[in-house]
């Protein structure tokens, strides 16, 4: 079969970071083509260059044996290439008909939507699919699953030759699943190709007649889905080549007498199942969890930045009574912010009131604050992290990723807390600032500071962890210790492929 | 620390100049000057003393107002406020019998208690600031229109008249008590650290959260505060104006968003201060005053403001644009 889009050494960089290096593969006519990596591996990128959303940096795009020239979605459009987005875009005070024909010419002679026809098209849409969704019915009166699908019918259409999904199971039960992977091959039975996204491997060998892998931005393998296994494709994601930066830790300074920090049977709104948990004095525990395993919600859990539904927390044996960030600081635990452009920086505030904001009262005498105090602390956790700024006046804002991610590490350690939660602590930093982080996380637990990694990446929490904690349909699902942590094992436990 | 060349070039700073009143005290020397240069009665003591006078309570009503803005909200109820504070102090006076003081102290406990409800109901239900006191604003008018039909036609008694006319070393008692509290709210925002708290809040209440900050309670009683000088402002000027009067605080609100942000303040939040507020409202009154002087018709003055406030918030927009990018 002739191949449909042509990727041809794809590269795209956002300022510093190179998030695509040298991509190149292709989709055929009438194949189901799944992209695998982990976070970060390019996934969404590779996605957004082939639905024409972005330029990449360098190489080229051929579409139907045309080389693109111009990247802008309605381009994409009228090359009949339709992407459905994580996050959906339908109308919830609608109807199913509506939202699956917003732009269909179905007004009768007076110009007033023909509501007859409009429905008729829509339940004709509904039927080629075997769905039992009404199509008068309010878009918000339907399942998560159920919106998915309708917004992946609407963009189904006679001149659609490719469909583009981006993790579109990840919100959905067995059996919407099921109903989603019946109309991808229904899809496939039209003639039509489909790039597909997904974090869930048996998903991926179910139904894609190949796959490719990505990993750190680069194309690794595309694979005929014949006679491959689970363990082919996690090793293949996984895969690395581990120098200096990923070499493991010889030894753990845990103190395995003594529990630090602590959850027991905490269950939160948002689905997190009876999490209980210990954190050792002088351990660096990781916990990893795919998006949608509900590490996240945990994290924020452990913090008191959400409210849980059931559960308790304590720092050492000390029950915090209804958790909030002010209480468990002043208990002696700290967080760092999984994402720094939306918490965890005052952007356009100095330096040093970013470094000093968890200790401005201890800085203060009668209130008042004791600007050489606040001086010297700021200078102090600054040269410690090595922060490269104008100034302490500067602002975070006129900093680089890595620098960012110091200042708001240096926030964090100023309560001098004996226990850090630690979220995505080398998102989008380059390779040199990853490799200084990690030195100052294991230089902590070195000084008996327990150290709570929430990561998505795995090298990162193979070549720091004593512990890793994988988490997986909103519940602990294993424990790895020491030796046992590898990218291989925490993937298998994180992809799992039945729910329990 | 190293320096990068992140800091070698700094040219004109749109936002560190509006931000420090750069522009705002340009304006209002130039607009102090060209009064005075044309007008012979502007710098008559007589009229710039009634300015100072009239600006020493609106300075009073503003303070609160203003931090509501610095953490990101608004309490368009403020003028409302003000007004009931004030028409309540006459109705109790007189209908309720009650002696001045006590009388004060009651009409200021209602306004205040209408801050902590503002504040309750958007920390506890994070309902829109917004429209909430837009809400509060209709009651409490509502509330006033009532109080002020019970007292159709009669003045104030004497005691309350003579309030806001208290002298003390020969000047206005109200400019001694605004310039004072002004002077400490400036030393505050500059030193405390409840006060940077607050600063923090408004750039960015989730990070503020994470470090510890109690970012409701910050809201909550920043609500207070606005409703309790509002009252205040509100009492000072029913005791100026001597009679209870329906269209009392119609409008206020609008005048002191206007100020707010012309001095500096931003309706993301995080940025303003009561210096700057004040000055907003010096400039607006100049504007005003001015207006008078070259004998525009009364109505018309109101598009100046209109105008004066479209430009303001567009500075902020542009200001915010560039920091987005």
């Amino acid at each position: 079969m002739p191949d449909l889009v042509e990727l041809r050494h794809v590269s795209k960089s956002y300022g510093p970071v190179q998030a695509l290096k040298d991509v190149s593969f292709s989709i055929r006519a009438g194949e189901v083509h799944a992209l695998l990596g982990e976070n970060g591996a390019g996934k969404s990128t590779t996605m957004r260059v082939v639905r024409g959303e972005t330029a990449p940096s360098k190489g080229e795009v051929v579409v139907a044996g045309q080389t693109l020239t111009r990247f802008s979605p309605a381009v994409s459009d009228d090359l009949g290439i339709a992407m459905v987005h994580q996050e959906l875009a339908i109308f919830n005070g609608l109807t199913v008909a509506e939202n699956l024909a917003p732009d269909l010419p179905t007004r009768n002679r007076a110009g007033f939507v023909n509501r007859k026809a409009l429905n008729e098209f829509a339940t004709a849409k509904l039927n080629l699919f075997n769905l039992i969704i009404a199509p008068d019915q309010l878009m918000s009166s339907l399942t998560t699953g159920q919106k998915q699908i309708v917004e992946i019918l609407r963009t189904i259409s006679e001149s659609r030759r490719l469909i583009i999904l981006d993790e579109p199971t990840s919100s959905l039960n067995a059996q919407e699943t099921e109903t989603l992977l019946d109309l991808i091959k229904s899809l496939r039975a039209e003639g039509k190709s489909v790039l597909f996204v997904s974090h869930r491997i048996p998903e991926v060998l179910e139904i894609s007649d190949r796959i490719t892998v990505l990993r750190d931005g680069e194309y690794i393998e595309t694979l005929e889905n014949a006679g491959l296994t689970e363990a082919d494709l996690v090793q293949r994601m996984v895969g690395r080549d581990m120098g200096e930066l990923h070499r493991r830790r010889a030894s753990s300074g845990a103190n395995r007498d003594i529990v630090a920090f602590g959850a027991k049977g905490v269950s939160g709104v948002g689905g997190l199942n009876d999490v209980t948990l210990d954190l050792y004095q002088g351990e660096v525990l990781g916990v990893f969890g795919l998006e949608g395993s509900g590490a996240s919600e945990l994290s924020r859990l452990l913090f008191g930045l959400d409210v849980p539904a059931a559960g308790t927390l304590h720092v050492k044996e000390n029950v915090v009574p209804n958790p909030t960030p002010l209480k468990m600081i002043d208990a002696g635990v700290t967080y760092l912010s999984p994402d720094r452009s939306e918490s965890g920086l005052f952007k356009y505030r100095a330096l040093t009131d970013n470094i000093t904001a968890p200790v401005l009262s201890r800085l203060s005498r009668m209130g008042l604050i004791r600007r050489t105090k606040v001086q010297d602390t700021s200078r102090a956790y600054s040269d410690r992290f090595e922060i490269k700024a104008g100034g302490l006046a500067s602002t975070p804002a006129s900093l680089s990723g890595g620098n960012q991610q110091k200042v708001m590490m240096a926030a964090c350690l100023t309560p001098d807390p004996d226990v850090v939660i630690v979220n995505e602590p080398t998102r989008g930093v380059d390779v040199g600032a990853k490799a200084e982080m990690h030195r100052k996380l294991i230089e902590l637990a070195e000084n008996g500071t327990s150290v709570m990694v929430f990561s998505s990446e795995l090298p990162e929490l193979v070549s720091l962890c004593d512990r890793v904690i994988v988490m997986r349909s909103n519940r602990i699902v294993g424990e790895l210790i020491g030796d046992e942590i590898t990218e291989d094992s925490a993937m298998t436990l994180a992809a799992g492929s039945a729910v329990h | 620390m190293a320096a990068t060349d992140q800091s070698m070039s700094v040219p004109f700073n749109l936002r560190g100049f509006a931000a420090s009143g750069g522009i705002l005290v340009a304006a209002v020397l130039l607009l102090f000057v060209f009064l005075a240069v044309t007008k012979a009665q502007f710098s008559a003591y007589n009229n710039l003393y009634s300015l100072a006078f009239a600006l020493s309570i609106d300075a009073i009503a503003i303070f609160g107002f203003t931090y509501v803005m610095v953490l990101g909200e608004i309490d368009l109820s403020v003028g409302a406020v003000y007004a009931l504070a004030g028409t309540l102090t006459g109705w109790l006076l007189k209908v309720g019998g009650l002696d001045l003081y006590p009388a004060i102290v009651l009409a200021l406990c209602v306004a205040t208690a209408v801050g902590f409800a503002n504040g309750f109901l958007v920390t506890r239900f994070k309902v829109n600031s917004l429209m909430l006191t837009i809400g509060t604003l209709i009651l409490v008018q509502g509330v006033v229109g009532v109080l002020a039909t019970d007292l159709v036609g009669g003045v104030y008694p004497r005691d309350f008249r003579l309030l806001a006319k208290t002298r003390w070393f020969g000047i206005n008692a109200t400019i001694i008590v605004a310039g004072f509290a002004l002077a400490v709210l400036v030393f505050l925002q500059l030193r405390s650290s409840l006060f940077r708290k607050m600063y923090l809040v408004g750039e960015n209440s989730e990070t503020a959260r994470i470090y510890g900050i109690r970012t409701d309670a910050f809201k909550l009683w920043a609500f207070v505060a606005s409703a309790f000088f509002a009252g205040v402002g509100g009492v000072l000027t029913a005791s100026r104006l001597t009679h209870a009067s329906t269209d009392m605080g119609v409008g206020l609100e609008f005048t002191y968003v206007t100020a707010a942000i012309l001095g500096g303040a931003s309706l993301y939040g995080g940025r303003g201060g009561v210096g700057g507020s004040v000055l907003g409202l010096l400039f607006l009154a100049l504007i005003l005053n001015g207006l008078v002087m070259y004998n525009v018709n009364p109505l018309a003055q109101q598009v100046a403001i209109g105008v004066l406030l479209i430009c303001a918030v567009l500075v902020d927009m542009i200001i915010n644009k560039k920091e987005g990018a």
